[in-house]
């Protein structure tokens, strides 16, 4: 049988020991991408007599995945969970992380398993009029298992979130430091991204697959920006001109798991948008949120640059 | 008059095998050599030196030239029929010495051994070389060394198979032409080693004291050929001067054989590779070419052409479409086209055309390979050439020669993806061989690779899955093509990662014979 894309899935969990795992899978709403590895080829470049090339070898296997997904109301958050190393009282944020995933795939031809993945980056993307979805970067160091086993068991994903669940109870604000946001900091805006790093990368010694990643290998970045639909007060360009700090919430609202974003710390870029109707495209420079326990935004008391979190109701 | 593309002219002309200096030799004729193209766009590469110096003003002169070359390409279907095998010898390099086949259809029960002997009615020897299988039917080639057809029934005489063949259809006497990569050179230069095709008649005779090899016979029009040893039953003589044709008796002029040998019977002249007294024949190995591109404004004459880069692409509901770009000396301006130049008649008519649904993708190990659905491939040869100047260049080329090794690649999208096989293949970093080849009727062509690996495999996010194949060819001296290619009659000179073979009714060597 041929393999066709609405037939594959993939499932992943949170992987304690040193070897693939599926006894606690999560179906992960994946919509595009796989992890596949990139074999490397190395020429022989020594001259025969001719002019043609010997055969090369095989070097480097480098396993990389890029997974585009949903952003729903049960999968991520066990993502995110990977992706920072720890859940306190369903907040995720970055600190020392020792999390890595395993994943399986299922495309009707074989059931590919991976071991020992570790996210690379992730890209969250919402816009008006879609759903939240996301990319998520992986670099694994052990080689791909390709077998005829069953799928294993795994828990649903749950309900994907819209763009528009930033409404209602949900809201986008931004503001100063000087005071907590509140209903007056709401924005209405078309476009909401964020990239985060986690800290992990390949790395290729005198081995064929990748060293074991460490945490805090690369350096770990955290880069945003969002459209405001409207221009029509200077607040944005007064705060870019002036290097003024502010802070960030955005709350997604469906369902009973809701999804809150808190940026504590950053600057922005502003510009305004040559378009009939003028829009501000806002570039968010974030840092951290203070040393220790001292903050530089006492509303939002946690060091790392960004937070999330699951609310339920 | 203003120039319409669709008014352009091409025309395609190997420049001689006793070539002329690096700057001249054009080959003026173009006669039947004209050539449909897809696009060609014949550019030159012209630079210039600024006078840098200060003077006192803010004003740049005009610069001078100081360099002035051809660097351009053109690109073609690829037919069945016609003379596109020059474009192939210039792309390429090297070519075998043509073998003479038939191709019959007919119900085995067991399939003949390579270099099984079958005889038709007449007496005429046919060697089984191959079976080939596609979709629609499957076709054994025999080699026909005499030249004769089958007719309706052939015995075997040696080796196994079935008893009797009963044919079922069968093909005139075509020709199987073999292009090989030249792997010592690209400019004109004397053929090395054995490589050199030498003009070879075998006779049968009565001999007392056979001749010894170097002996030198003249005939009765003072044609002088020198003895060469012997094939089985047959005395062979390789042609040195005058015609190649033994009119009568022939005379000793040097050595201790017989004084005369009277012929009994005489093959008619072949060529032959891999045989000693290279210094016999004159020739040298030339891959340059003229091109001549004519507009509604003027024709151009480019000459000394050299290959630097051909690509065979080939996707679902096309034709093959091969691009072929070049280096040349320099271009004229003139009237060269006449209303006497033609196309050959073949290319007259599309259904010569190559299209992908008449190819085949064999892949696997040697002995294992299967047919496989592709949507698209691409072959591709990349023949590194200096670039270069000097004092003695004047502001043109050097004769390019070779700058590196070639760069050959063969890429193919599987078009479902549902084996891990070919994951297999690159895991296991398999011995691979590879087969893309078109057939219409008894005619086909194709590109064959000797050895290749596999370095991708990586599977597409397209609705039906599709997965990407990145061969790698490279070179192995083992001839892992026997079963397709058997080295007595296709006697490899290069080892070449990949060959091109044609299979159609010219009999004309196109390494050596220019038209």
């Amino acid at each position: 049988m041929s393999a066709v894309k609405i037939l594959t899935k993939a499932a992943f969990q949170s992987q304690s020991g040193a070897e693939y795992e599926e006894t606690a899978m999560q179906l992960f709403p994946i919509t595009s991408g796989r992890i596949q590895p990139n074999y490397n080829t190395v020429d022989n470049e020594a001259t025969n007599g001719t002019a043609f090339k010997d055969v090369p070898r095989l070097g480097n296997i480098d396993i990389t995945g890029t997974l585009s997904f949903q952003v729903d109301t049960v999968a991520f958050f066990k993502l995110l969970n990977v992706f920072f190393g720890s859940a306190d009282s369903d907040k995720y944020k970055y600190g020392t992380n020792a999390k890595k995933f395993s994943f399986v795939f299922s495309d009707g031809v074989k059931v590919y398993k991976y071991a020992n993945v570790y996210p690379k980056s992730l890209k969250i993307t919402s816009s008006a009029g879609n759903k939240v979805t996301g990319d998520l970067e992986v670099v694994a160091s052990s080689n791909e298992s390709r077998t005829t086993d069953i799928f294993p068991e795994v828990t649903d994903y749950g309900d994907f979130f819209l763009h528009s669940d930033m409404s209602g109870d949900g809201f986008f604000r931004v503001g100063d430091q000087d005071n907590a946001l509140t209903l007056a900091d709401n924005l209405y805006i078309e476009e909401f991204s964020l990239e985060l790093t986690s800290g992990f990368d390949s790395q290729f010694a005198n081995q064929r697959l990748s060293l074991t990643p460490i945490y805090a290998m690369t350096a770990i970045e955290v880069s945003g920006s969002f459209k405001v639909s409207r221009y029509d007060a200077d607040t944005f360009l007064n705060w870019r001109d002036n290097g003024t700090k502010l802070q960030l919430i955005a709350k997604y609202v469906y369902g009973n798991e809701n999804l809150v974003i808190k940026i504590p710390n950053f600057i922005i870029q502003a510009e305004l948008e040559d378009e009939d109707i003028i829009k501000q495209n806002i570039t968010l420079l974030i840092g951290r949120n203070g040393y220790g326990t001292s903050y530089l935004n006492s509303n939002m008391e946690f060091i790392s640059p960004i937070e999330f979190s699951k609310e339920s109701e | 008059m203003s120039d319409v593309k669709t008014l352009h002219k091409a025309a395609f002309a190997l420049e001689s095998d006793k070539p002329a200096a690096w700057g001249s030799g054009a080959n003026t004729v173009i006669g039947q050599k004209m050539f449909p193209f897809l696009e060609f766009s014949p550019q030159k590469t012209i630079n210039h030196e600024q006078n840098n110096s200060i003077y006192s003003d803010g004003f740049k002169e005009t610069p001078r030239v100081v360099t002035n070359y051809l660097e351009a390409s053109f690109s073609h279907y690829q037919w069945f029929k016609g003379p596109l095998k020059d474009i192939a010898f210039w792309a390429f390099g090297y070519e075998l010495p043509p073998v003479p086949v038939v191709v019959i259809t007919a119900d085995l029960t067991t399939e003949p051994q390579q270099g099984a002997v079958y005889e038709n009615t007449a007496g005429d020897s046919f060697v089984f070389l191959r079976k080939e299988e596609y979709r629609d039917e499957t076709l054994y080639v025999f080699v026909s060394e005499e030249k004769g057809l089958p007719g309706s029934t052939l015995t075997r005489v040696s080796g196994t198979g079935d008893a009797e063949i009963t044919v079922l259809t069968s093909s005139s006497v075509m020709y199987e032409h073999l292009f090989e990569l030249d792997k010592d050179s690209r400019h004109a230069c004397p053929y090395k080693e054995l490589q050199k095709p030498l003009a070879v008649i075998y006779i049968t005779a009565s001999l007392t004291d056979v001749p010894e090899e170097g002996d030198v016979y003249q005939d009765e029009n003072g044609s002088k050929f020198v003895y060469a040893g012997t094939n089985g039953s047959k005395y062979r003589f390789i042609w040195e001067t005058g015609n190649p044709i033994i009119e009568g008796d022939l005379s000793r002029v040097s050595g201790e054989g017989d004084e005369t040998i009277i012929p009994l019977t005489e093959d008619s002249y072949k060529y032959e590779v891999g045989l000693d007294f290279q210094d016999l024949d004159t020739r040298d190995k030339c891959r340059r070419a003229t091109l001549h591109f004519g507009t509604e404004v003027s024709d151009q004459r480019l000459r000394n052409c050299v290959c630097k880069r051909f690509t065979l692409h080939s996707e679902a509901s096309k034709f093959w479409e091969v691009t072929n770009e070049f280096l040349g000396y320099d271009c004229e301006k003139g009237t060269y086209f006449s209303s006497g130049d033609s196309f050959p008649d073949a290319t007259l008519d599309a259904s010569n055309i190559i299209a992908h649904h008449q190819t085949q993708v064999l892949l696997g190990p040697k002995n294992s390979e299967v047919s496989v659905g592709i949507t698209s491939l691409d072959v591709g040869v990349e023949i590194p050439l200096e670039v270069g100047q000097d004092t003695l260049s004047s502001v043109y080329l050097k004769e390019p020669v070779f700058n590196g090794k070639y760069n050959i690649s063969f890429n193919a999208i599987l078009s479902r993806y549902s084996s891990d096989v070919f994951q297999g293949y690159r895991d296991n970093w398999t011995d691979l061989i590879g087969v893309v080849r078109a057939k219409e009727g008894f005619f086909s062509a194709g590109y064959y690779f000797n050895a290749l690996k596999e370095a991708e495999a990586s599977l597409d996010d397209s609705e039906v899955t599709k997965q990407n194949l990145n061969l790698i060819p490279y070179y192995d001296s083992a001839n892992n093509l026997d079963a397709y290619f058997p080295s007595n009659y296709f006697p490899q000179q290069m080892k070449s990662p990949v060959l091109y073979m044609v299979r159609d009714s010219d009999p004309r060597y196109t390494m050596i014979e220019r038209f």
